[in-house]
């Protein structure tokens, strides 16, 4: 959750900030979103990344400015058949990143109908990254840079092109999302979609409370 | 006034109340003696949780008997929250007072020392003049009396208000009381002075004098009632007064009546029903009174009207005092609650209560609720809550009992409190001891006046000090675990009250929900603390224990977040213990929605202790987005954990063909030649289940629809995945027939009973299967058969299409000889095709044909039985081996047309054949009329066995029979004897003829005695004999016996020189002496001239004959001891006679003087008898003489 160290309960081991955020990776199979999460999380690259089986669950903490931001990274299997797991995952998320491979131009137009499918069935507050991915193979590419930046712009998608096997960018974007990331605790109580849990310790905490001052 | 007029009413005044004169029987006749009453259907009231509402109806009145300084604690605050006190407000001195190390913190109880108090008394006491306290009352003040007549009044704050010492001379205070407003103050003397207080200035209102009741006896008990003007009084005497309180235009009287005399018992206790608080009550307006002497309890209404209510008999040790208490408790009757008063009464160690109600009729009425007997003996017992009793024993410890549960809460020593005994008072050491020996002895040990019940607590005072105990309140008691850093036992008792077991739970009050949402903020509160404890790494928690306590707590009071952020999050090390706790929470399925994070290390923590049942009940059991699938699936499938599989792919996929695709062809590797491995049947049978579950829609109700199309369509794929060009077609039907071709139809023919599987997909279904049993030689014809049959049934029944042609292919198939199934098999599988319908299209004379190509005869008898034609029917039970044995039972139970088949000559022939004995039973029993026919047709032996069966059945007739013997001679001679023995109805001539042809000796002889020819068959048998002797055969003794019988029976007949003779000739060749001895020993031979026969025919010398002349010697002598003995017996009755008849005539008689007859004189012959009558001779001329003719004597 992602203020559960709220007001009305100051928690005894509360250091800085911490910001929960669920975090889902989009994108059509074997563009890289494995390997990216990877390099992300554990700083690796592997070569021949098997491919995921439905979805894999990873976290990670960044730290920007004085909030820790920890992330719970969803990187869905992009095989179609696993297409319809997809919204079980993203539904729930405050943050997706959707990944196309730069040499790959279906990849890209599958891409946007991932943002598309985000914008509609997304929570509305969600951030949505937009990464092209194998920079590194740039003589290869045939997805322009210019047309990816316009595409993101147009919809107001953090851009970035990364490389998993270069570690290019890959850091970044996590950053930038996590920059973008309303930390207020209102904003990220609405933004998540895992609202049962908040209003359920709402609820108790308040009589709670009253029961306290009492 | 009559102020004095019933001054001295001790002695029953008009409308005193004296139970006596009420009715002296009703005292004895209380309903027990000893024990308190049980009302059994009453009993269950105080045990039964729902008909309890422990607090919250009571609030309102408490509220108001509540000091108002005391009134706070009930909501909030301890004693010790100084601030927290409201209008009257609680000074902090009373904050200050210390708490009594001496009990524990955690306990019910809180301890209390007045301590303002206490050393105001004893600085009043400085000089002794005042006296240490002896009595107490409370109300919105706290007065004490002291063992001068001093009254000094205080108020909650524990600041002195008055101090009152008018009465030095009246001795000690021994009774108080405060009206419930608390503006007057009662105060009775030991000398019997009482003295009404103004509780605000101390002036003396009234002055009831010592004579008004029992004179110069001291007050124990002074009461205030509901009404304000009345009062009750019991002085040690033992009776009760009534005190009116009057004020007519300002001026204040009072008069004072008896109401119940010591003389007749006296009262040593009395407790007036308060009913102030609710004056909504149905009791409100009456006056009732407990009271209790020695012996027996009563229950008393003074208004409106004076009447007993209640009595029960009390008896116990005489050193112990009654005690009583009210209380208002809710009771839950029927559909309705009531608040009714409830009476504790308790003696020595045991405490009953009573019910008070008020029923329809207006009528009060009082039941024995229940008794609780103890170990210890009381001085007092006073209610504090509806469910908890103070109960202090006489070694001065309290005790706290549970009413309900009778369980004792808690204890408490208060022998350093030096409780003030009223014993003086109950002596009457002020008086001059004028005080019975029975009150004296049994106040030995009161209390009366100096421990009082207020709300939920006790005051009491001790010979220094006042204090007082107060049960804590719920918080409190969590409170002070926590405290205490116990905050595993908090939590426990937190538990406890939320789950309604707690007990002596003060303070909750409200609905059912107000409270449980109260105590709910108290338990997670609780939980918290403890997550902080434990996250902190605090020492005083007890860390796996208490990690899965915390687990299980924050799961069942729905505090997920608190376990998965904050206790995750904070534990550093021991996470197994935490996923321990979870996992165990996940498999009893509390626990379904878990922290993906949190899950994944499970995963990884059970894939590490190899814990995989576990780990595949957790995956099915987690919601999927808990789930880190990757990682799941991964170690499902180098797992085999196929259901987890199924269920991550049904759930979270939405994919119910992957479980087909995917484990449909390990499932085929399972399979080598037909044998499937222990592994692959598990999955076998997994998946037909799945495959069950899924067509018949059990996948949940959204689901359904996609996991019967998906499921269908995956089993009719033509070809799996990533398919080699050689497969076959439908290879996961085709496994799945050759996994378990029985199951397998069966799951599908359940789902197909389901109607919302369409008709086409079920035909499709059906025509794969087919498809597959029947191209290609991998199945058996009988389970190609089967699988045909159960098709039909579920199938065709349901409109589904079988082609036609399959059956016939089938069935050429069964009938065919090359199968590698047996004939049993192959016919089985036809009859079952045949029986199932299957074959209903096809013409019977076809399948006669098929099935007598095939030797499938039990099939051909079905379809002749199908046709009528049941001779038929039995010629194929005749050809069939295994039916043969059978066929007669057969016959007997079959149409009676089969029946008629047995006329047939080649049936009857084939019948003969298996058994003739058998076929002449059937036919006695079937076609008696045709036996003349048939038996003709017989040869001699069949004929034979047919006769021995028919006489088995029944009777036969003399040729019949004649005709047996005589077979029976040809085939079984040894029978033929026992035979002609027993049956009589044999023609003599034909069956003598054949028995002697055949030389059966034994068979001849009967036959010949029979036909009367006795000499023939004695000569018959005596050459038997004699050819026996001669041969040295054995049984020689048998033929003789019979010999011998034969001519005994044929005496008359038999010429003794052919029978006996020819035997005794023959036995002495056999030299046998018994044998000799046992034929002569028959009587009526006549030796001698059998010895002359002997003589003559003989030629041997007389050494041959030895044995014989012997034996006649030895006989002869016999027979002349015999006569002789017979003389001797013959002469001595002789003699006896004789002696007799010589006595009798010596005897003399008197004789009459006149004939009997005639009535004349006898004159010369008179006949004169022994009875003393007698007669003229010619009188009894004519008649005989021997007797008398009047009595028949001599």
């Amino acid at each position: 959750m992602a203020n559960r160290s709220g007001p009305q309960r100051p928690n005894g081991t509360a250091q800085a900030k911490i910001c929960q955020f669920k975090l889902v990776l989009l994108g059509e199979s074997a563009v890289g979103k494995s390997s990216l999460v990877l390099r992300f999380v554990k700083g690796q690259f592997h070569e021949f990344q098997e491919s995921t089986i439905g979805a894999a669950f990873l976290t990670q903490t960044v730290c920007v400015d004085d909030t820790t931001v920890k992330f719970e990274i969803w990187d869905t299997a992009g095989q179609e058949r696993y297409h319809s797991l997809a919204p079980m995952y993203y539904r729930g998320a405050q943050a997706a990143i959707v990944v196309y491979d730069v040499t790959n131009q279906d990849t890209f137009g599958r891409a946007k109908t991932w943002v598309k499918e985000l914008q509609r069935q997304a929570s509305p507050n969600i951030v949505i990254a937009l990464a092209g991915n194998k920079a590194d193979l740039a003589n290869k590419r045939s997805v322009e840079l210019e047309e990816a930046q316009a595409y993101a712009e147009e919809n107001g998608l953090l851009f970035m092109e990364t490389s998993a096997k270069t570690a290019k960018n890959v850091n970044e974007i996590f950053l930038a999302i996590a920059k973008k990331l309303p930390k207020s605790d209102q904003n990220a109580g609405n933004a998540s979609g895992q609202g049962r849990r908040l209003v359920e310790s709402e609820s108790t905490a308040k009589p709670a409370s009253a029961c306290c001052s009492k | 006034m009559n102020v004095n007029g019933n001054g001295d009413s001790g002695l029953s005044g008009p409308d005193s109340l004296d139970p006596d004169q009420d009715d002296h029987g009703g005292w004895s006749k209380s309903p027990v003696q000893s024990t308190p009453v049980k009302t059994p259907t009453r009993n269950s009231v105080l045990n039964d949780d729902e008909s309890l509402v422990s607090e919250e109806d009571l609030h309102t009145y408490q509220q108001d008997l509540l000091a108002p300084g005391m009134e706070s604690r009930g909501d909030t605050a301890s004693i010790n929250s100084t601030g927290s006190s409201t209008s009257t407000g609680r000074p902090p001195s009373l904050g200050s007072t210390s708490r009594r190390s001496t009990i524990p913190s955690a306990s019910i109880m809180r301890h209390y020392v007045l301590r303002a108090v206490s050393s105001q008394l004893q600085a009043a006491n400085e000089g002794l003049t005042v006296g240490v306290p002896s009595a107490m009352c409370a109300g919105k003040l706290i007065a004490v009396g002291t063992t001068r007549g001093v009254v000094i009044c205080f108020d909650w704050s524990q600041r002195q208000r008055w101090k009152y010492d008018g009465e030095r001379d009246q001795g000690q205070v021994t009774a108080m009381a405060i009206n419930p407003d608390s503006t007057r103050i009662l105060v009775g003397y030991a000398r019997g002075m009482v003295y009404m207080l103004d509780a605000a200035d101390a002036r003396v209102l009234r002055v009831i004098p010592s004579d008004a009741h029992t004179y110069s006896t001291a007050v124990i008990h002074i009461k205030f009632t509901d009404s304000p003007a009345l009062a009750l009084l019991s002085d040690i005497g033992g009776s009760v007064f009534e005190i009116g309180l009057k004020r007519v235009l300002g001026v204040r009287s009072w008069d004072c009546t008896c109401v119940f005399s010591g003389s007749r018992g006296e009262v040593v206790t009395l407790e007036p029903l308060l009913l102030y608080n609710l004056p909504a009550h149905p009791l409100a307006g009456s006056v009732i009174v407990a009271m209790a002497t020695l012996s027996k309890m009563m229950l008393v209404s003074l208004r409106p009207q004076v009447r007993i209510l209640f009595t029960q008999s009390l008896r116990s040790s005489p050193t112990t005092l009654p005690l009583l208490s009210w209380q208002f408790v809710v009771i839950q009757v029927a559909d309705s609650r009531v608040m009714d008063p409830v009476l504790a009464v308790a003696r020595n160690d045991i405490i009953a209560f009573y019910q008070i109600s008020l029923e329809r009729s207006g009528r009060i009425s009082c039941h024995g609720l229940q008794s609780v007997s103890l170990s210890y003996s009381l001085i007092s017992c006073l209610w504090l809550t509806s469910r908890t009793v103070a109960l202090i024993d006489t070694n001065e410890t309290l005790h706290l009992l549970d009413v309900r549960s009778k369980q004792e809460l808690e204890s408490l020593d208060l022998s350093m409190i030096e409780i003030v005994y009223n014993s003086a008072a109950f002596k009457g050491l002020a008086t001059g001891g004028n005080v019975s020996k029975a009150m004296a002895l049994a106040g030995q040990r009161a209390v009366y006046s100096s421990v009082h019940s207020f709300g939920n607590q006790l005051l009491l005072i001790g010979s220094k000090t006042v204090h007082v105990i107060s049960m804590r309140l719920w918080v409190e008691r969590i409170d002070s675990f926590v405290k205490e850093n116990r905050l595993d036992e908090a939590l426990k008792l937190a538990m406890e009250f939320y789950t309604e077991r707690g007990k002596s739970v003060l303070g909750l009050r409200g609905a059912k929900e107000v409270r449980q949402k109260l105590v709910k903020e108290k338990v997670i509160d609780t939980l918290e603390k403890l997550v902080d404890a434990i996250v902190n790494s605090s020492p005083h928690v007890n860390y796996p224990q208490d990690i899965q306590l915390v687990v299980e707590h924050c799961i069942e009071l729905g505090q997920t977040d608190l376990l998965f952020y904050k206790l995750w999050d904070g534990l550093s090390e021991d996470k197994i213990s935490f996923l321990a706790a979870i996992e165990a929470a996940i498999l009893d399925g509390k626990l379904t929605d878990v922290p993906p994070e949190i899950m994944q290390r499970l995963v990884s923590y059970q894939e590490s202790c190899s814990k995989w049942n576990d780990l595949e009940t957790c995956i099915q059991r987690v919601e999927v987005t808990s789930l880190d699938l990757e990682q799941v699936m991964t170690i499902c499938k180098r797992e085999n954990l196929y259901s987890a599989m199924i269920s991550v792919w049904n759930r979270a996929m939405n994919d119910y063909t992957s479980p087909l695709h995917e484990l449909i062809p390990i499932l085929r590797d399972q399979i080598l030649d037909g044998v499937v491995s222990v592994d692959g049947r598990k999955l076998g049978n997994l998946l037909l289940v799945y495959i069950a579950t899924c067509l018949s829609g059990a996948a949940g109700a959204d689901r359904a629809e996609t996991a019967r199309q998906q499921v269908v369509r995956g089993l009719c794929s033509q070809h799996s995945q990533n398919a080699n060009d050689d497969e076959t077609c439908f290879p996961y039907i085709r496994t799945l027939l050759e996994f378990d071709t029985r199951e397998f139809l069966n799951s599908l023919v359940i789902s197909f009973s389901d109607a919302s599987l369409s008709m086409q997909v079920k035909q499709r279904l059906v025509d794969i299967i087919i498809q597959v049993m029947t191209e290609g030689s991998s199945f058996k014809c009988n389970e190609v058969s089967w699988v045909l049959c159960t098709l039909n049934s579920s199938a065709v029944g349901r409109g589904l299409r079988v082609d036609p042609e399959l059956y016939v292919e089938s069935l050429h198939r069964l009938t065919t000889e090359d199968d590698q199934c047996s004939h049993a098999e192959r016919q089985s599988a036809f009859l079952q095709l045949l029986t199932s319908g299957s074959l209903n299209e096809l013409a019977h004379d076809t399948l006669l044909q098929l099935a007598k190509s095939a030797m499938f005869h039990q099939v051909c008898a079905v379809l002749y039985e199908m046709r009528g034609e049941y001779v038929e029917v039995v010629k194929c039970h005749l050809l069939d081996p295994t039916r043969r044995p059978y066929i007669f039972s057969y016959i007997e139970q079959a149409h009676p047309s089969a029946v008629l088949s047995i006329l047939l000559p080649d049936v009857l022939q084939e019948l003969l054949a298996i058994d003739a004995k058998k076929t002449g039973q059937l036919f006695v029993r079937l076609k008696p009329q045709n036996i003349p026919d048939v038996l003709p047709k017989l040869t001699d032996q069949q004929t034979y066995r047919f006769l021995e069966g028919m006489l088995e059945e029944s009777d036969l007739d003399t040729e019949h029979m004649t005709r047996y013997v005589c077979l029976m001679c040809r085939f079984e001679p040894d029978k033929v004897f026992n035979v002609v023995r027993t049956h009589d109805n044999i023609e003599l001539g034909p069956a003598i003829n054949i028995c002697q042809e055949r030389g059966l000796d034994r068979a001849t002889a009967v036959l010949l005695e029979r036909s009367g020819d006795l000499q023939g068959a004695f000569n018959v048998l005596l050459s038997r004999l004699q050819t026996a002797i001669e041969t040295n055969q054995e049984g020689t003794e048998e033929m003789t016996e019979e010999l011998v019988t034969l001519a005994q029976r044929g005496n008359n007949v038999l010429d003794s020189k052919t029978s006996w003779l020819p035997l005794l000739m023959c036995l002495l060749k056999l030299n046998s002496h018994r044998l000799l001895q046992r034929v002569l020993s028959n009587a009526d031979l006549n030796l001698v001239s059998e010895l002359h026969l002997l003589l003559q025919h003989t030629n041997g010398t007389l050494g041959e004959l030895r044995g014989l002349i012997m034996g006649l010697f030895v006989k002869c002598r016999d027979q002349r001891r015999m006569l002789e003995a017979t003389k001797r017996i013959h002469i001595a009755g002789l003699h006896g006679e004789l002696a007799s008849v010589v006595q009798a005539a010596k005897a003399g008689c008197r004789s009459p003087s006149l004939c009997l007859v005639c009535d004349a004189p006898f004159k010369d012959n008179l006949c004169l008898f022994r009875c003393g009558h007698g007669f003229h001779v010619d009188c009894i001329h004519g008649q005989q003489e021997s007797q008398c003719i009047q009595c028949n004597k001599d």
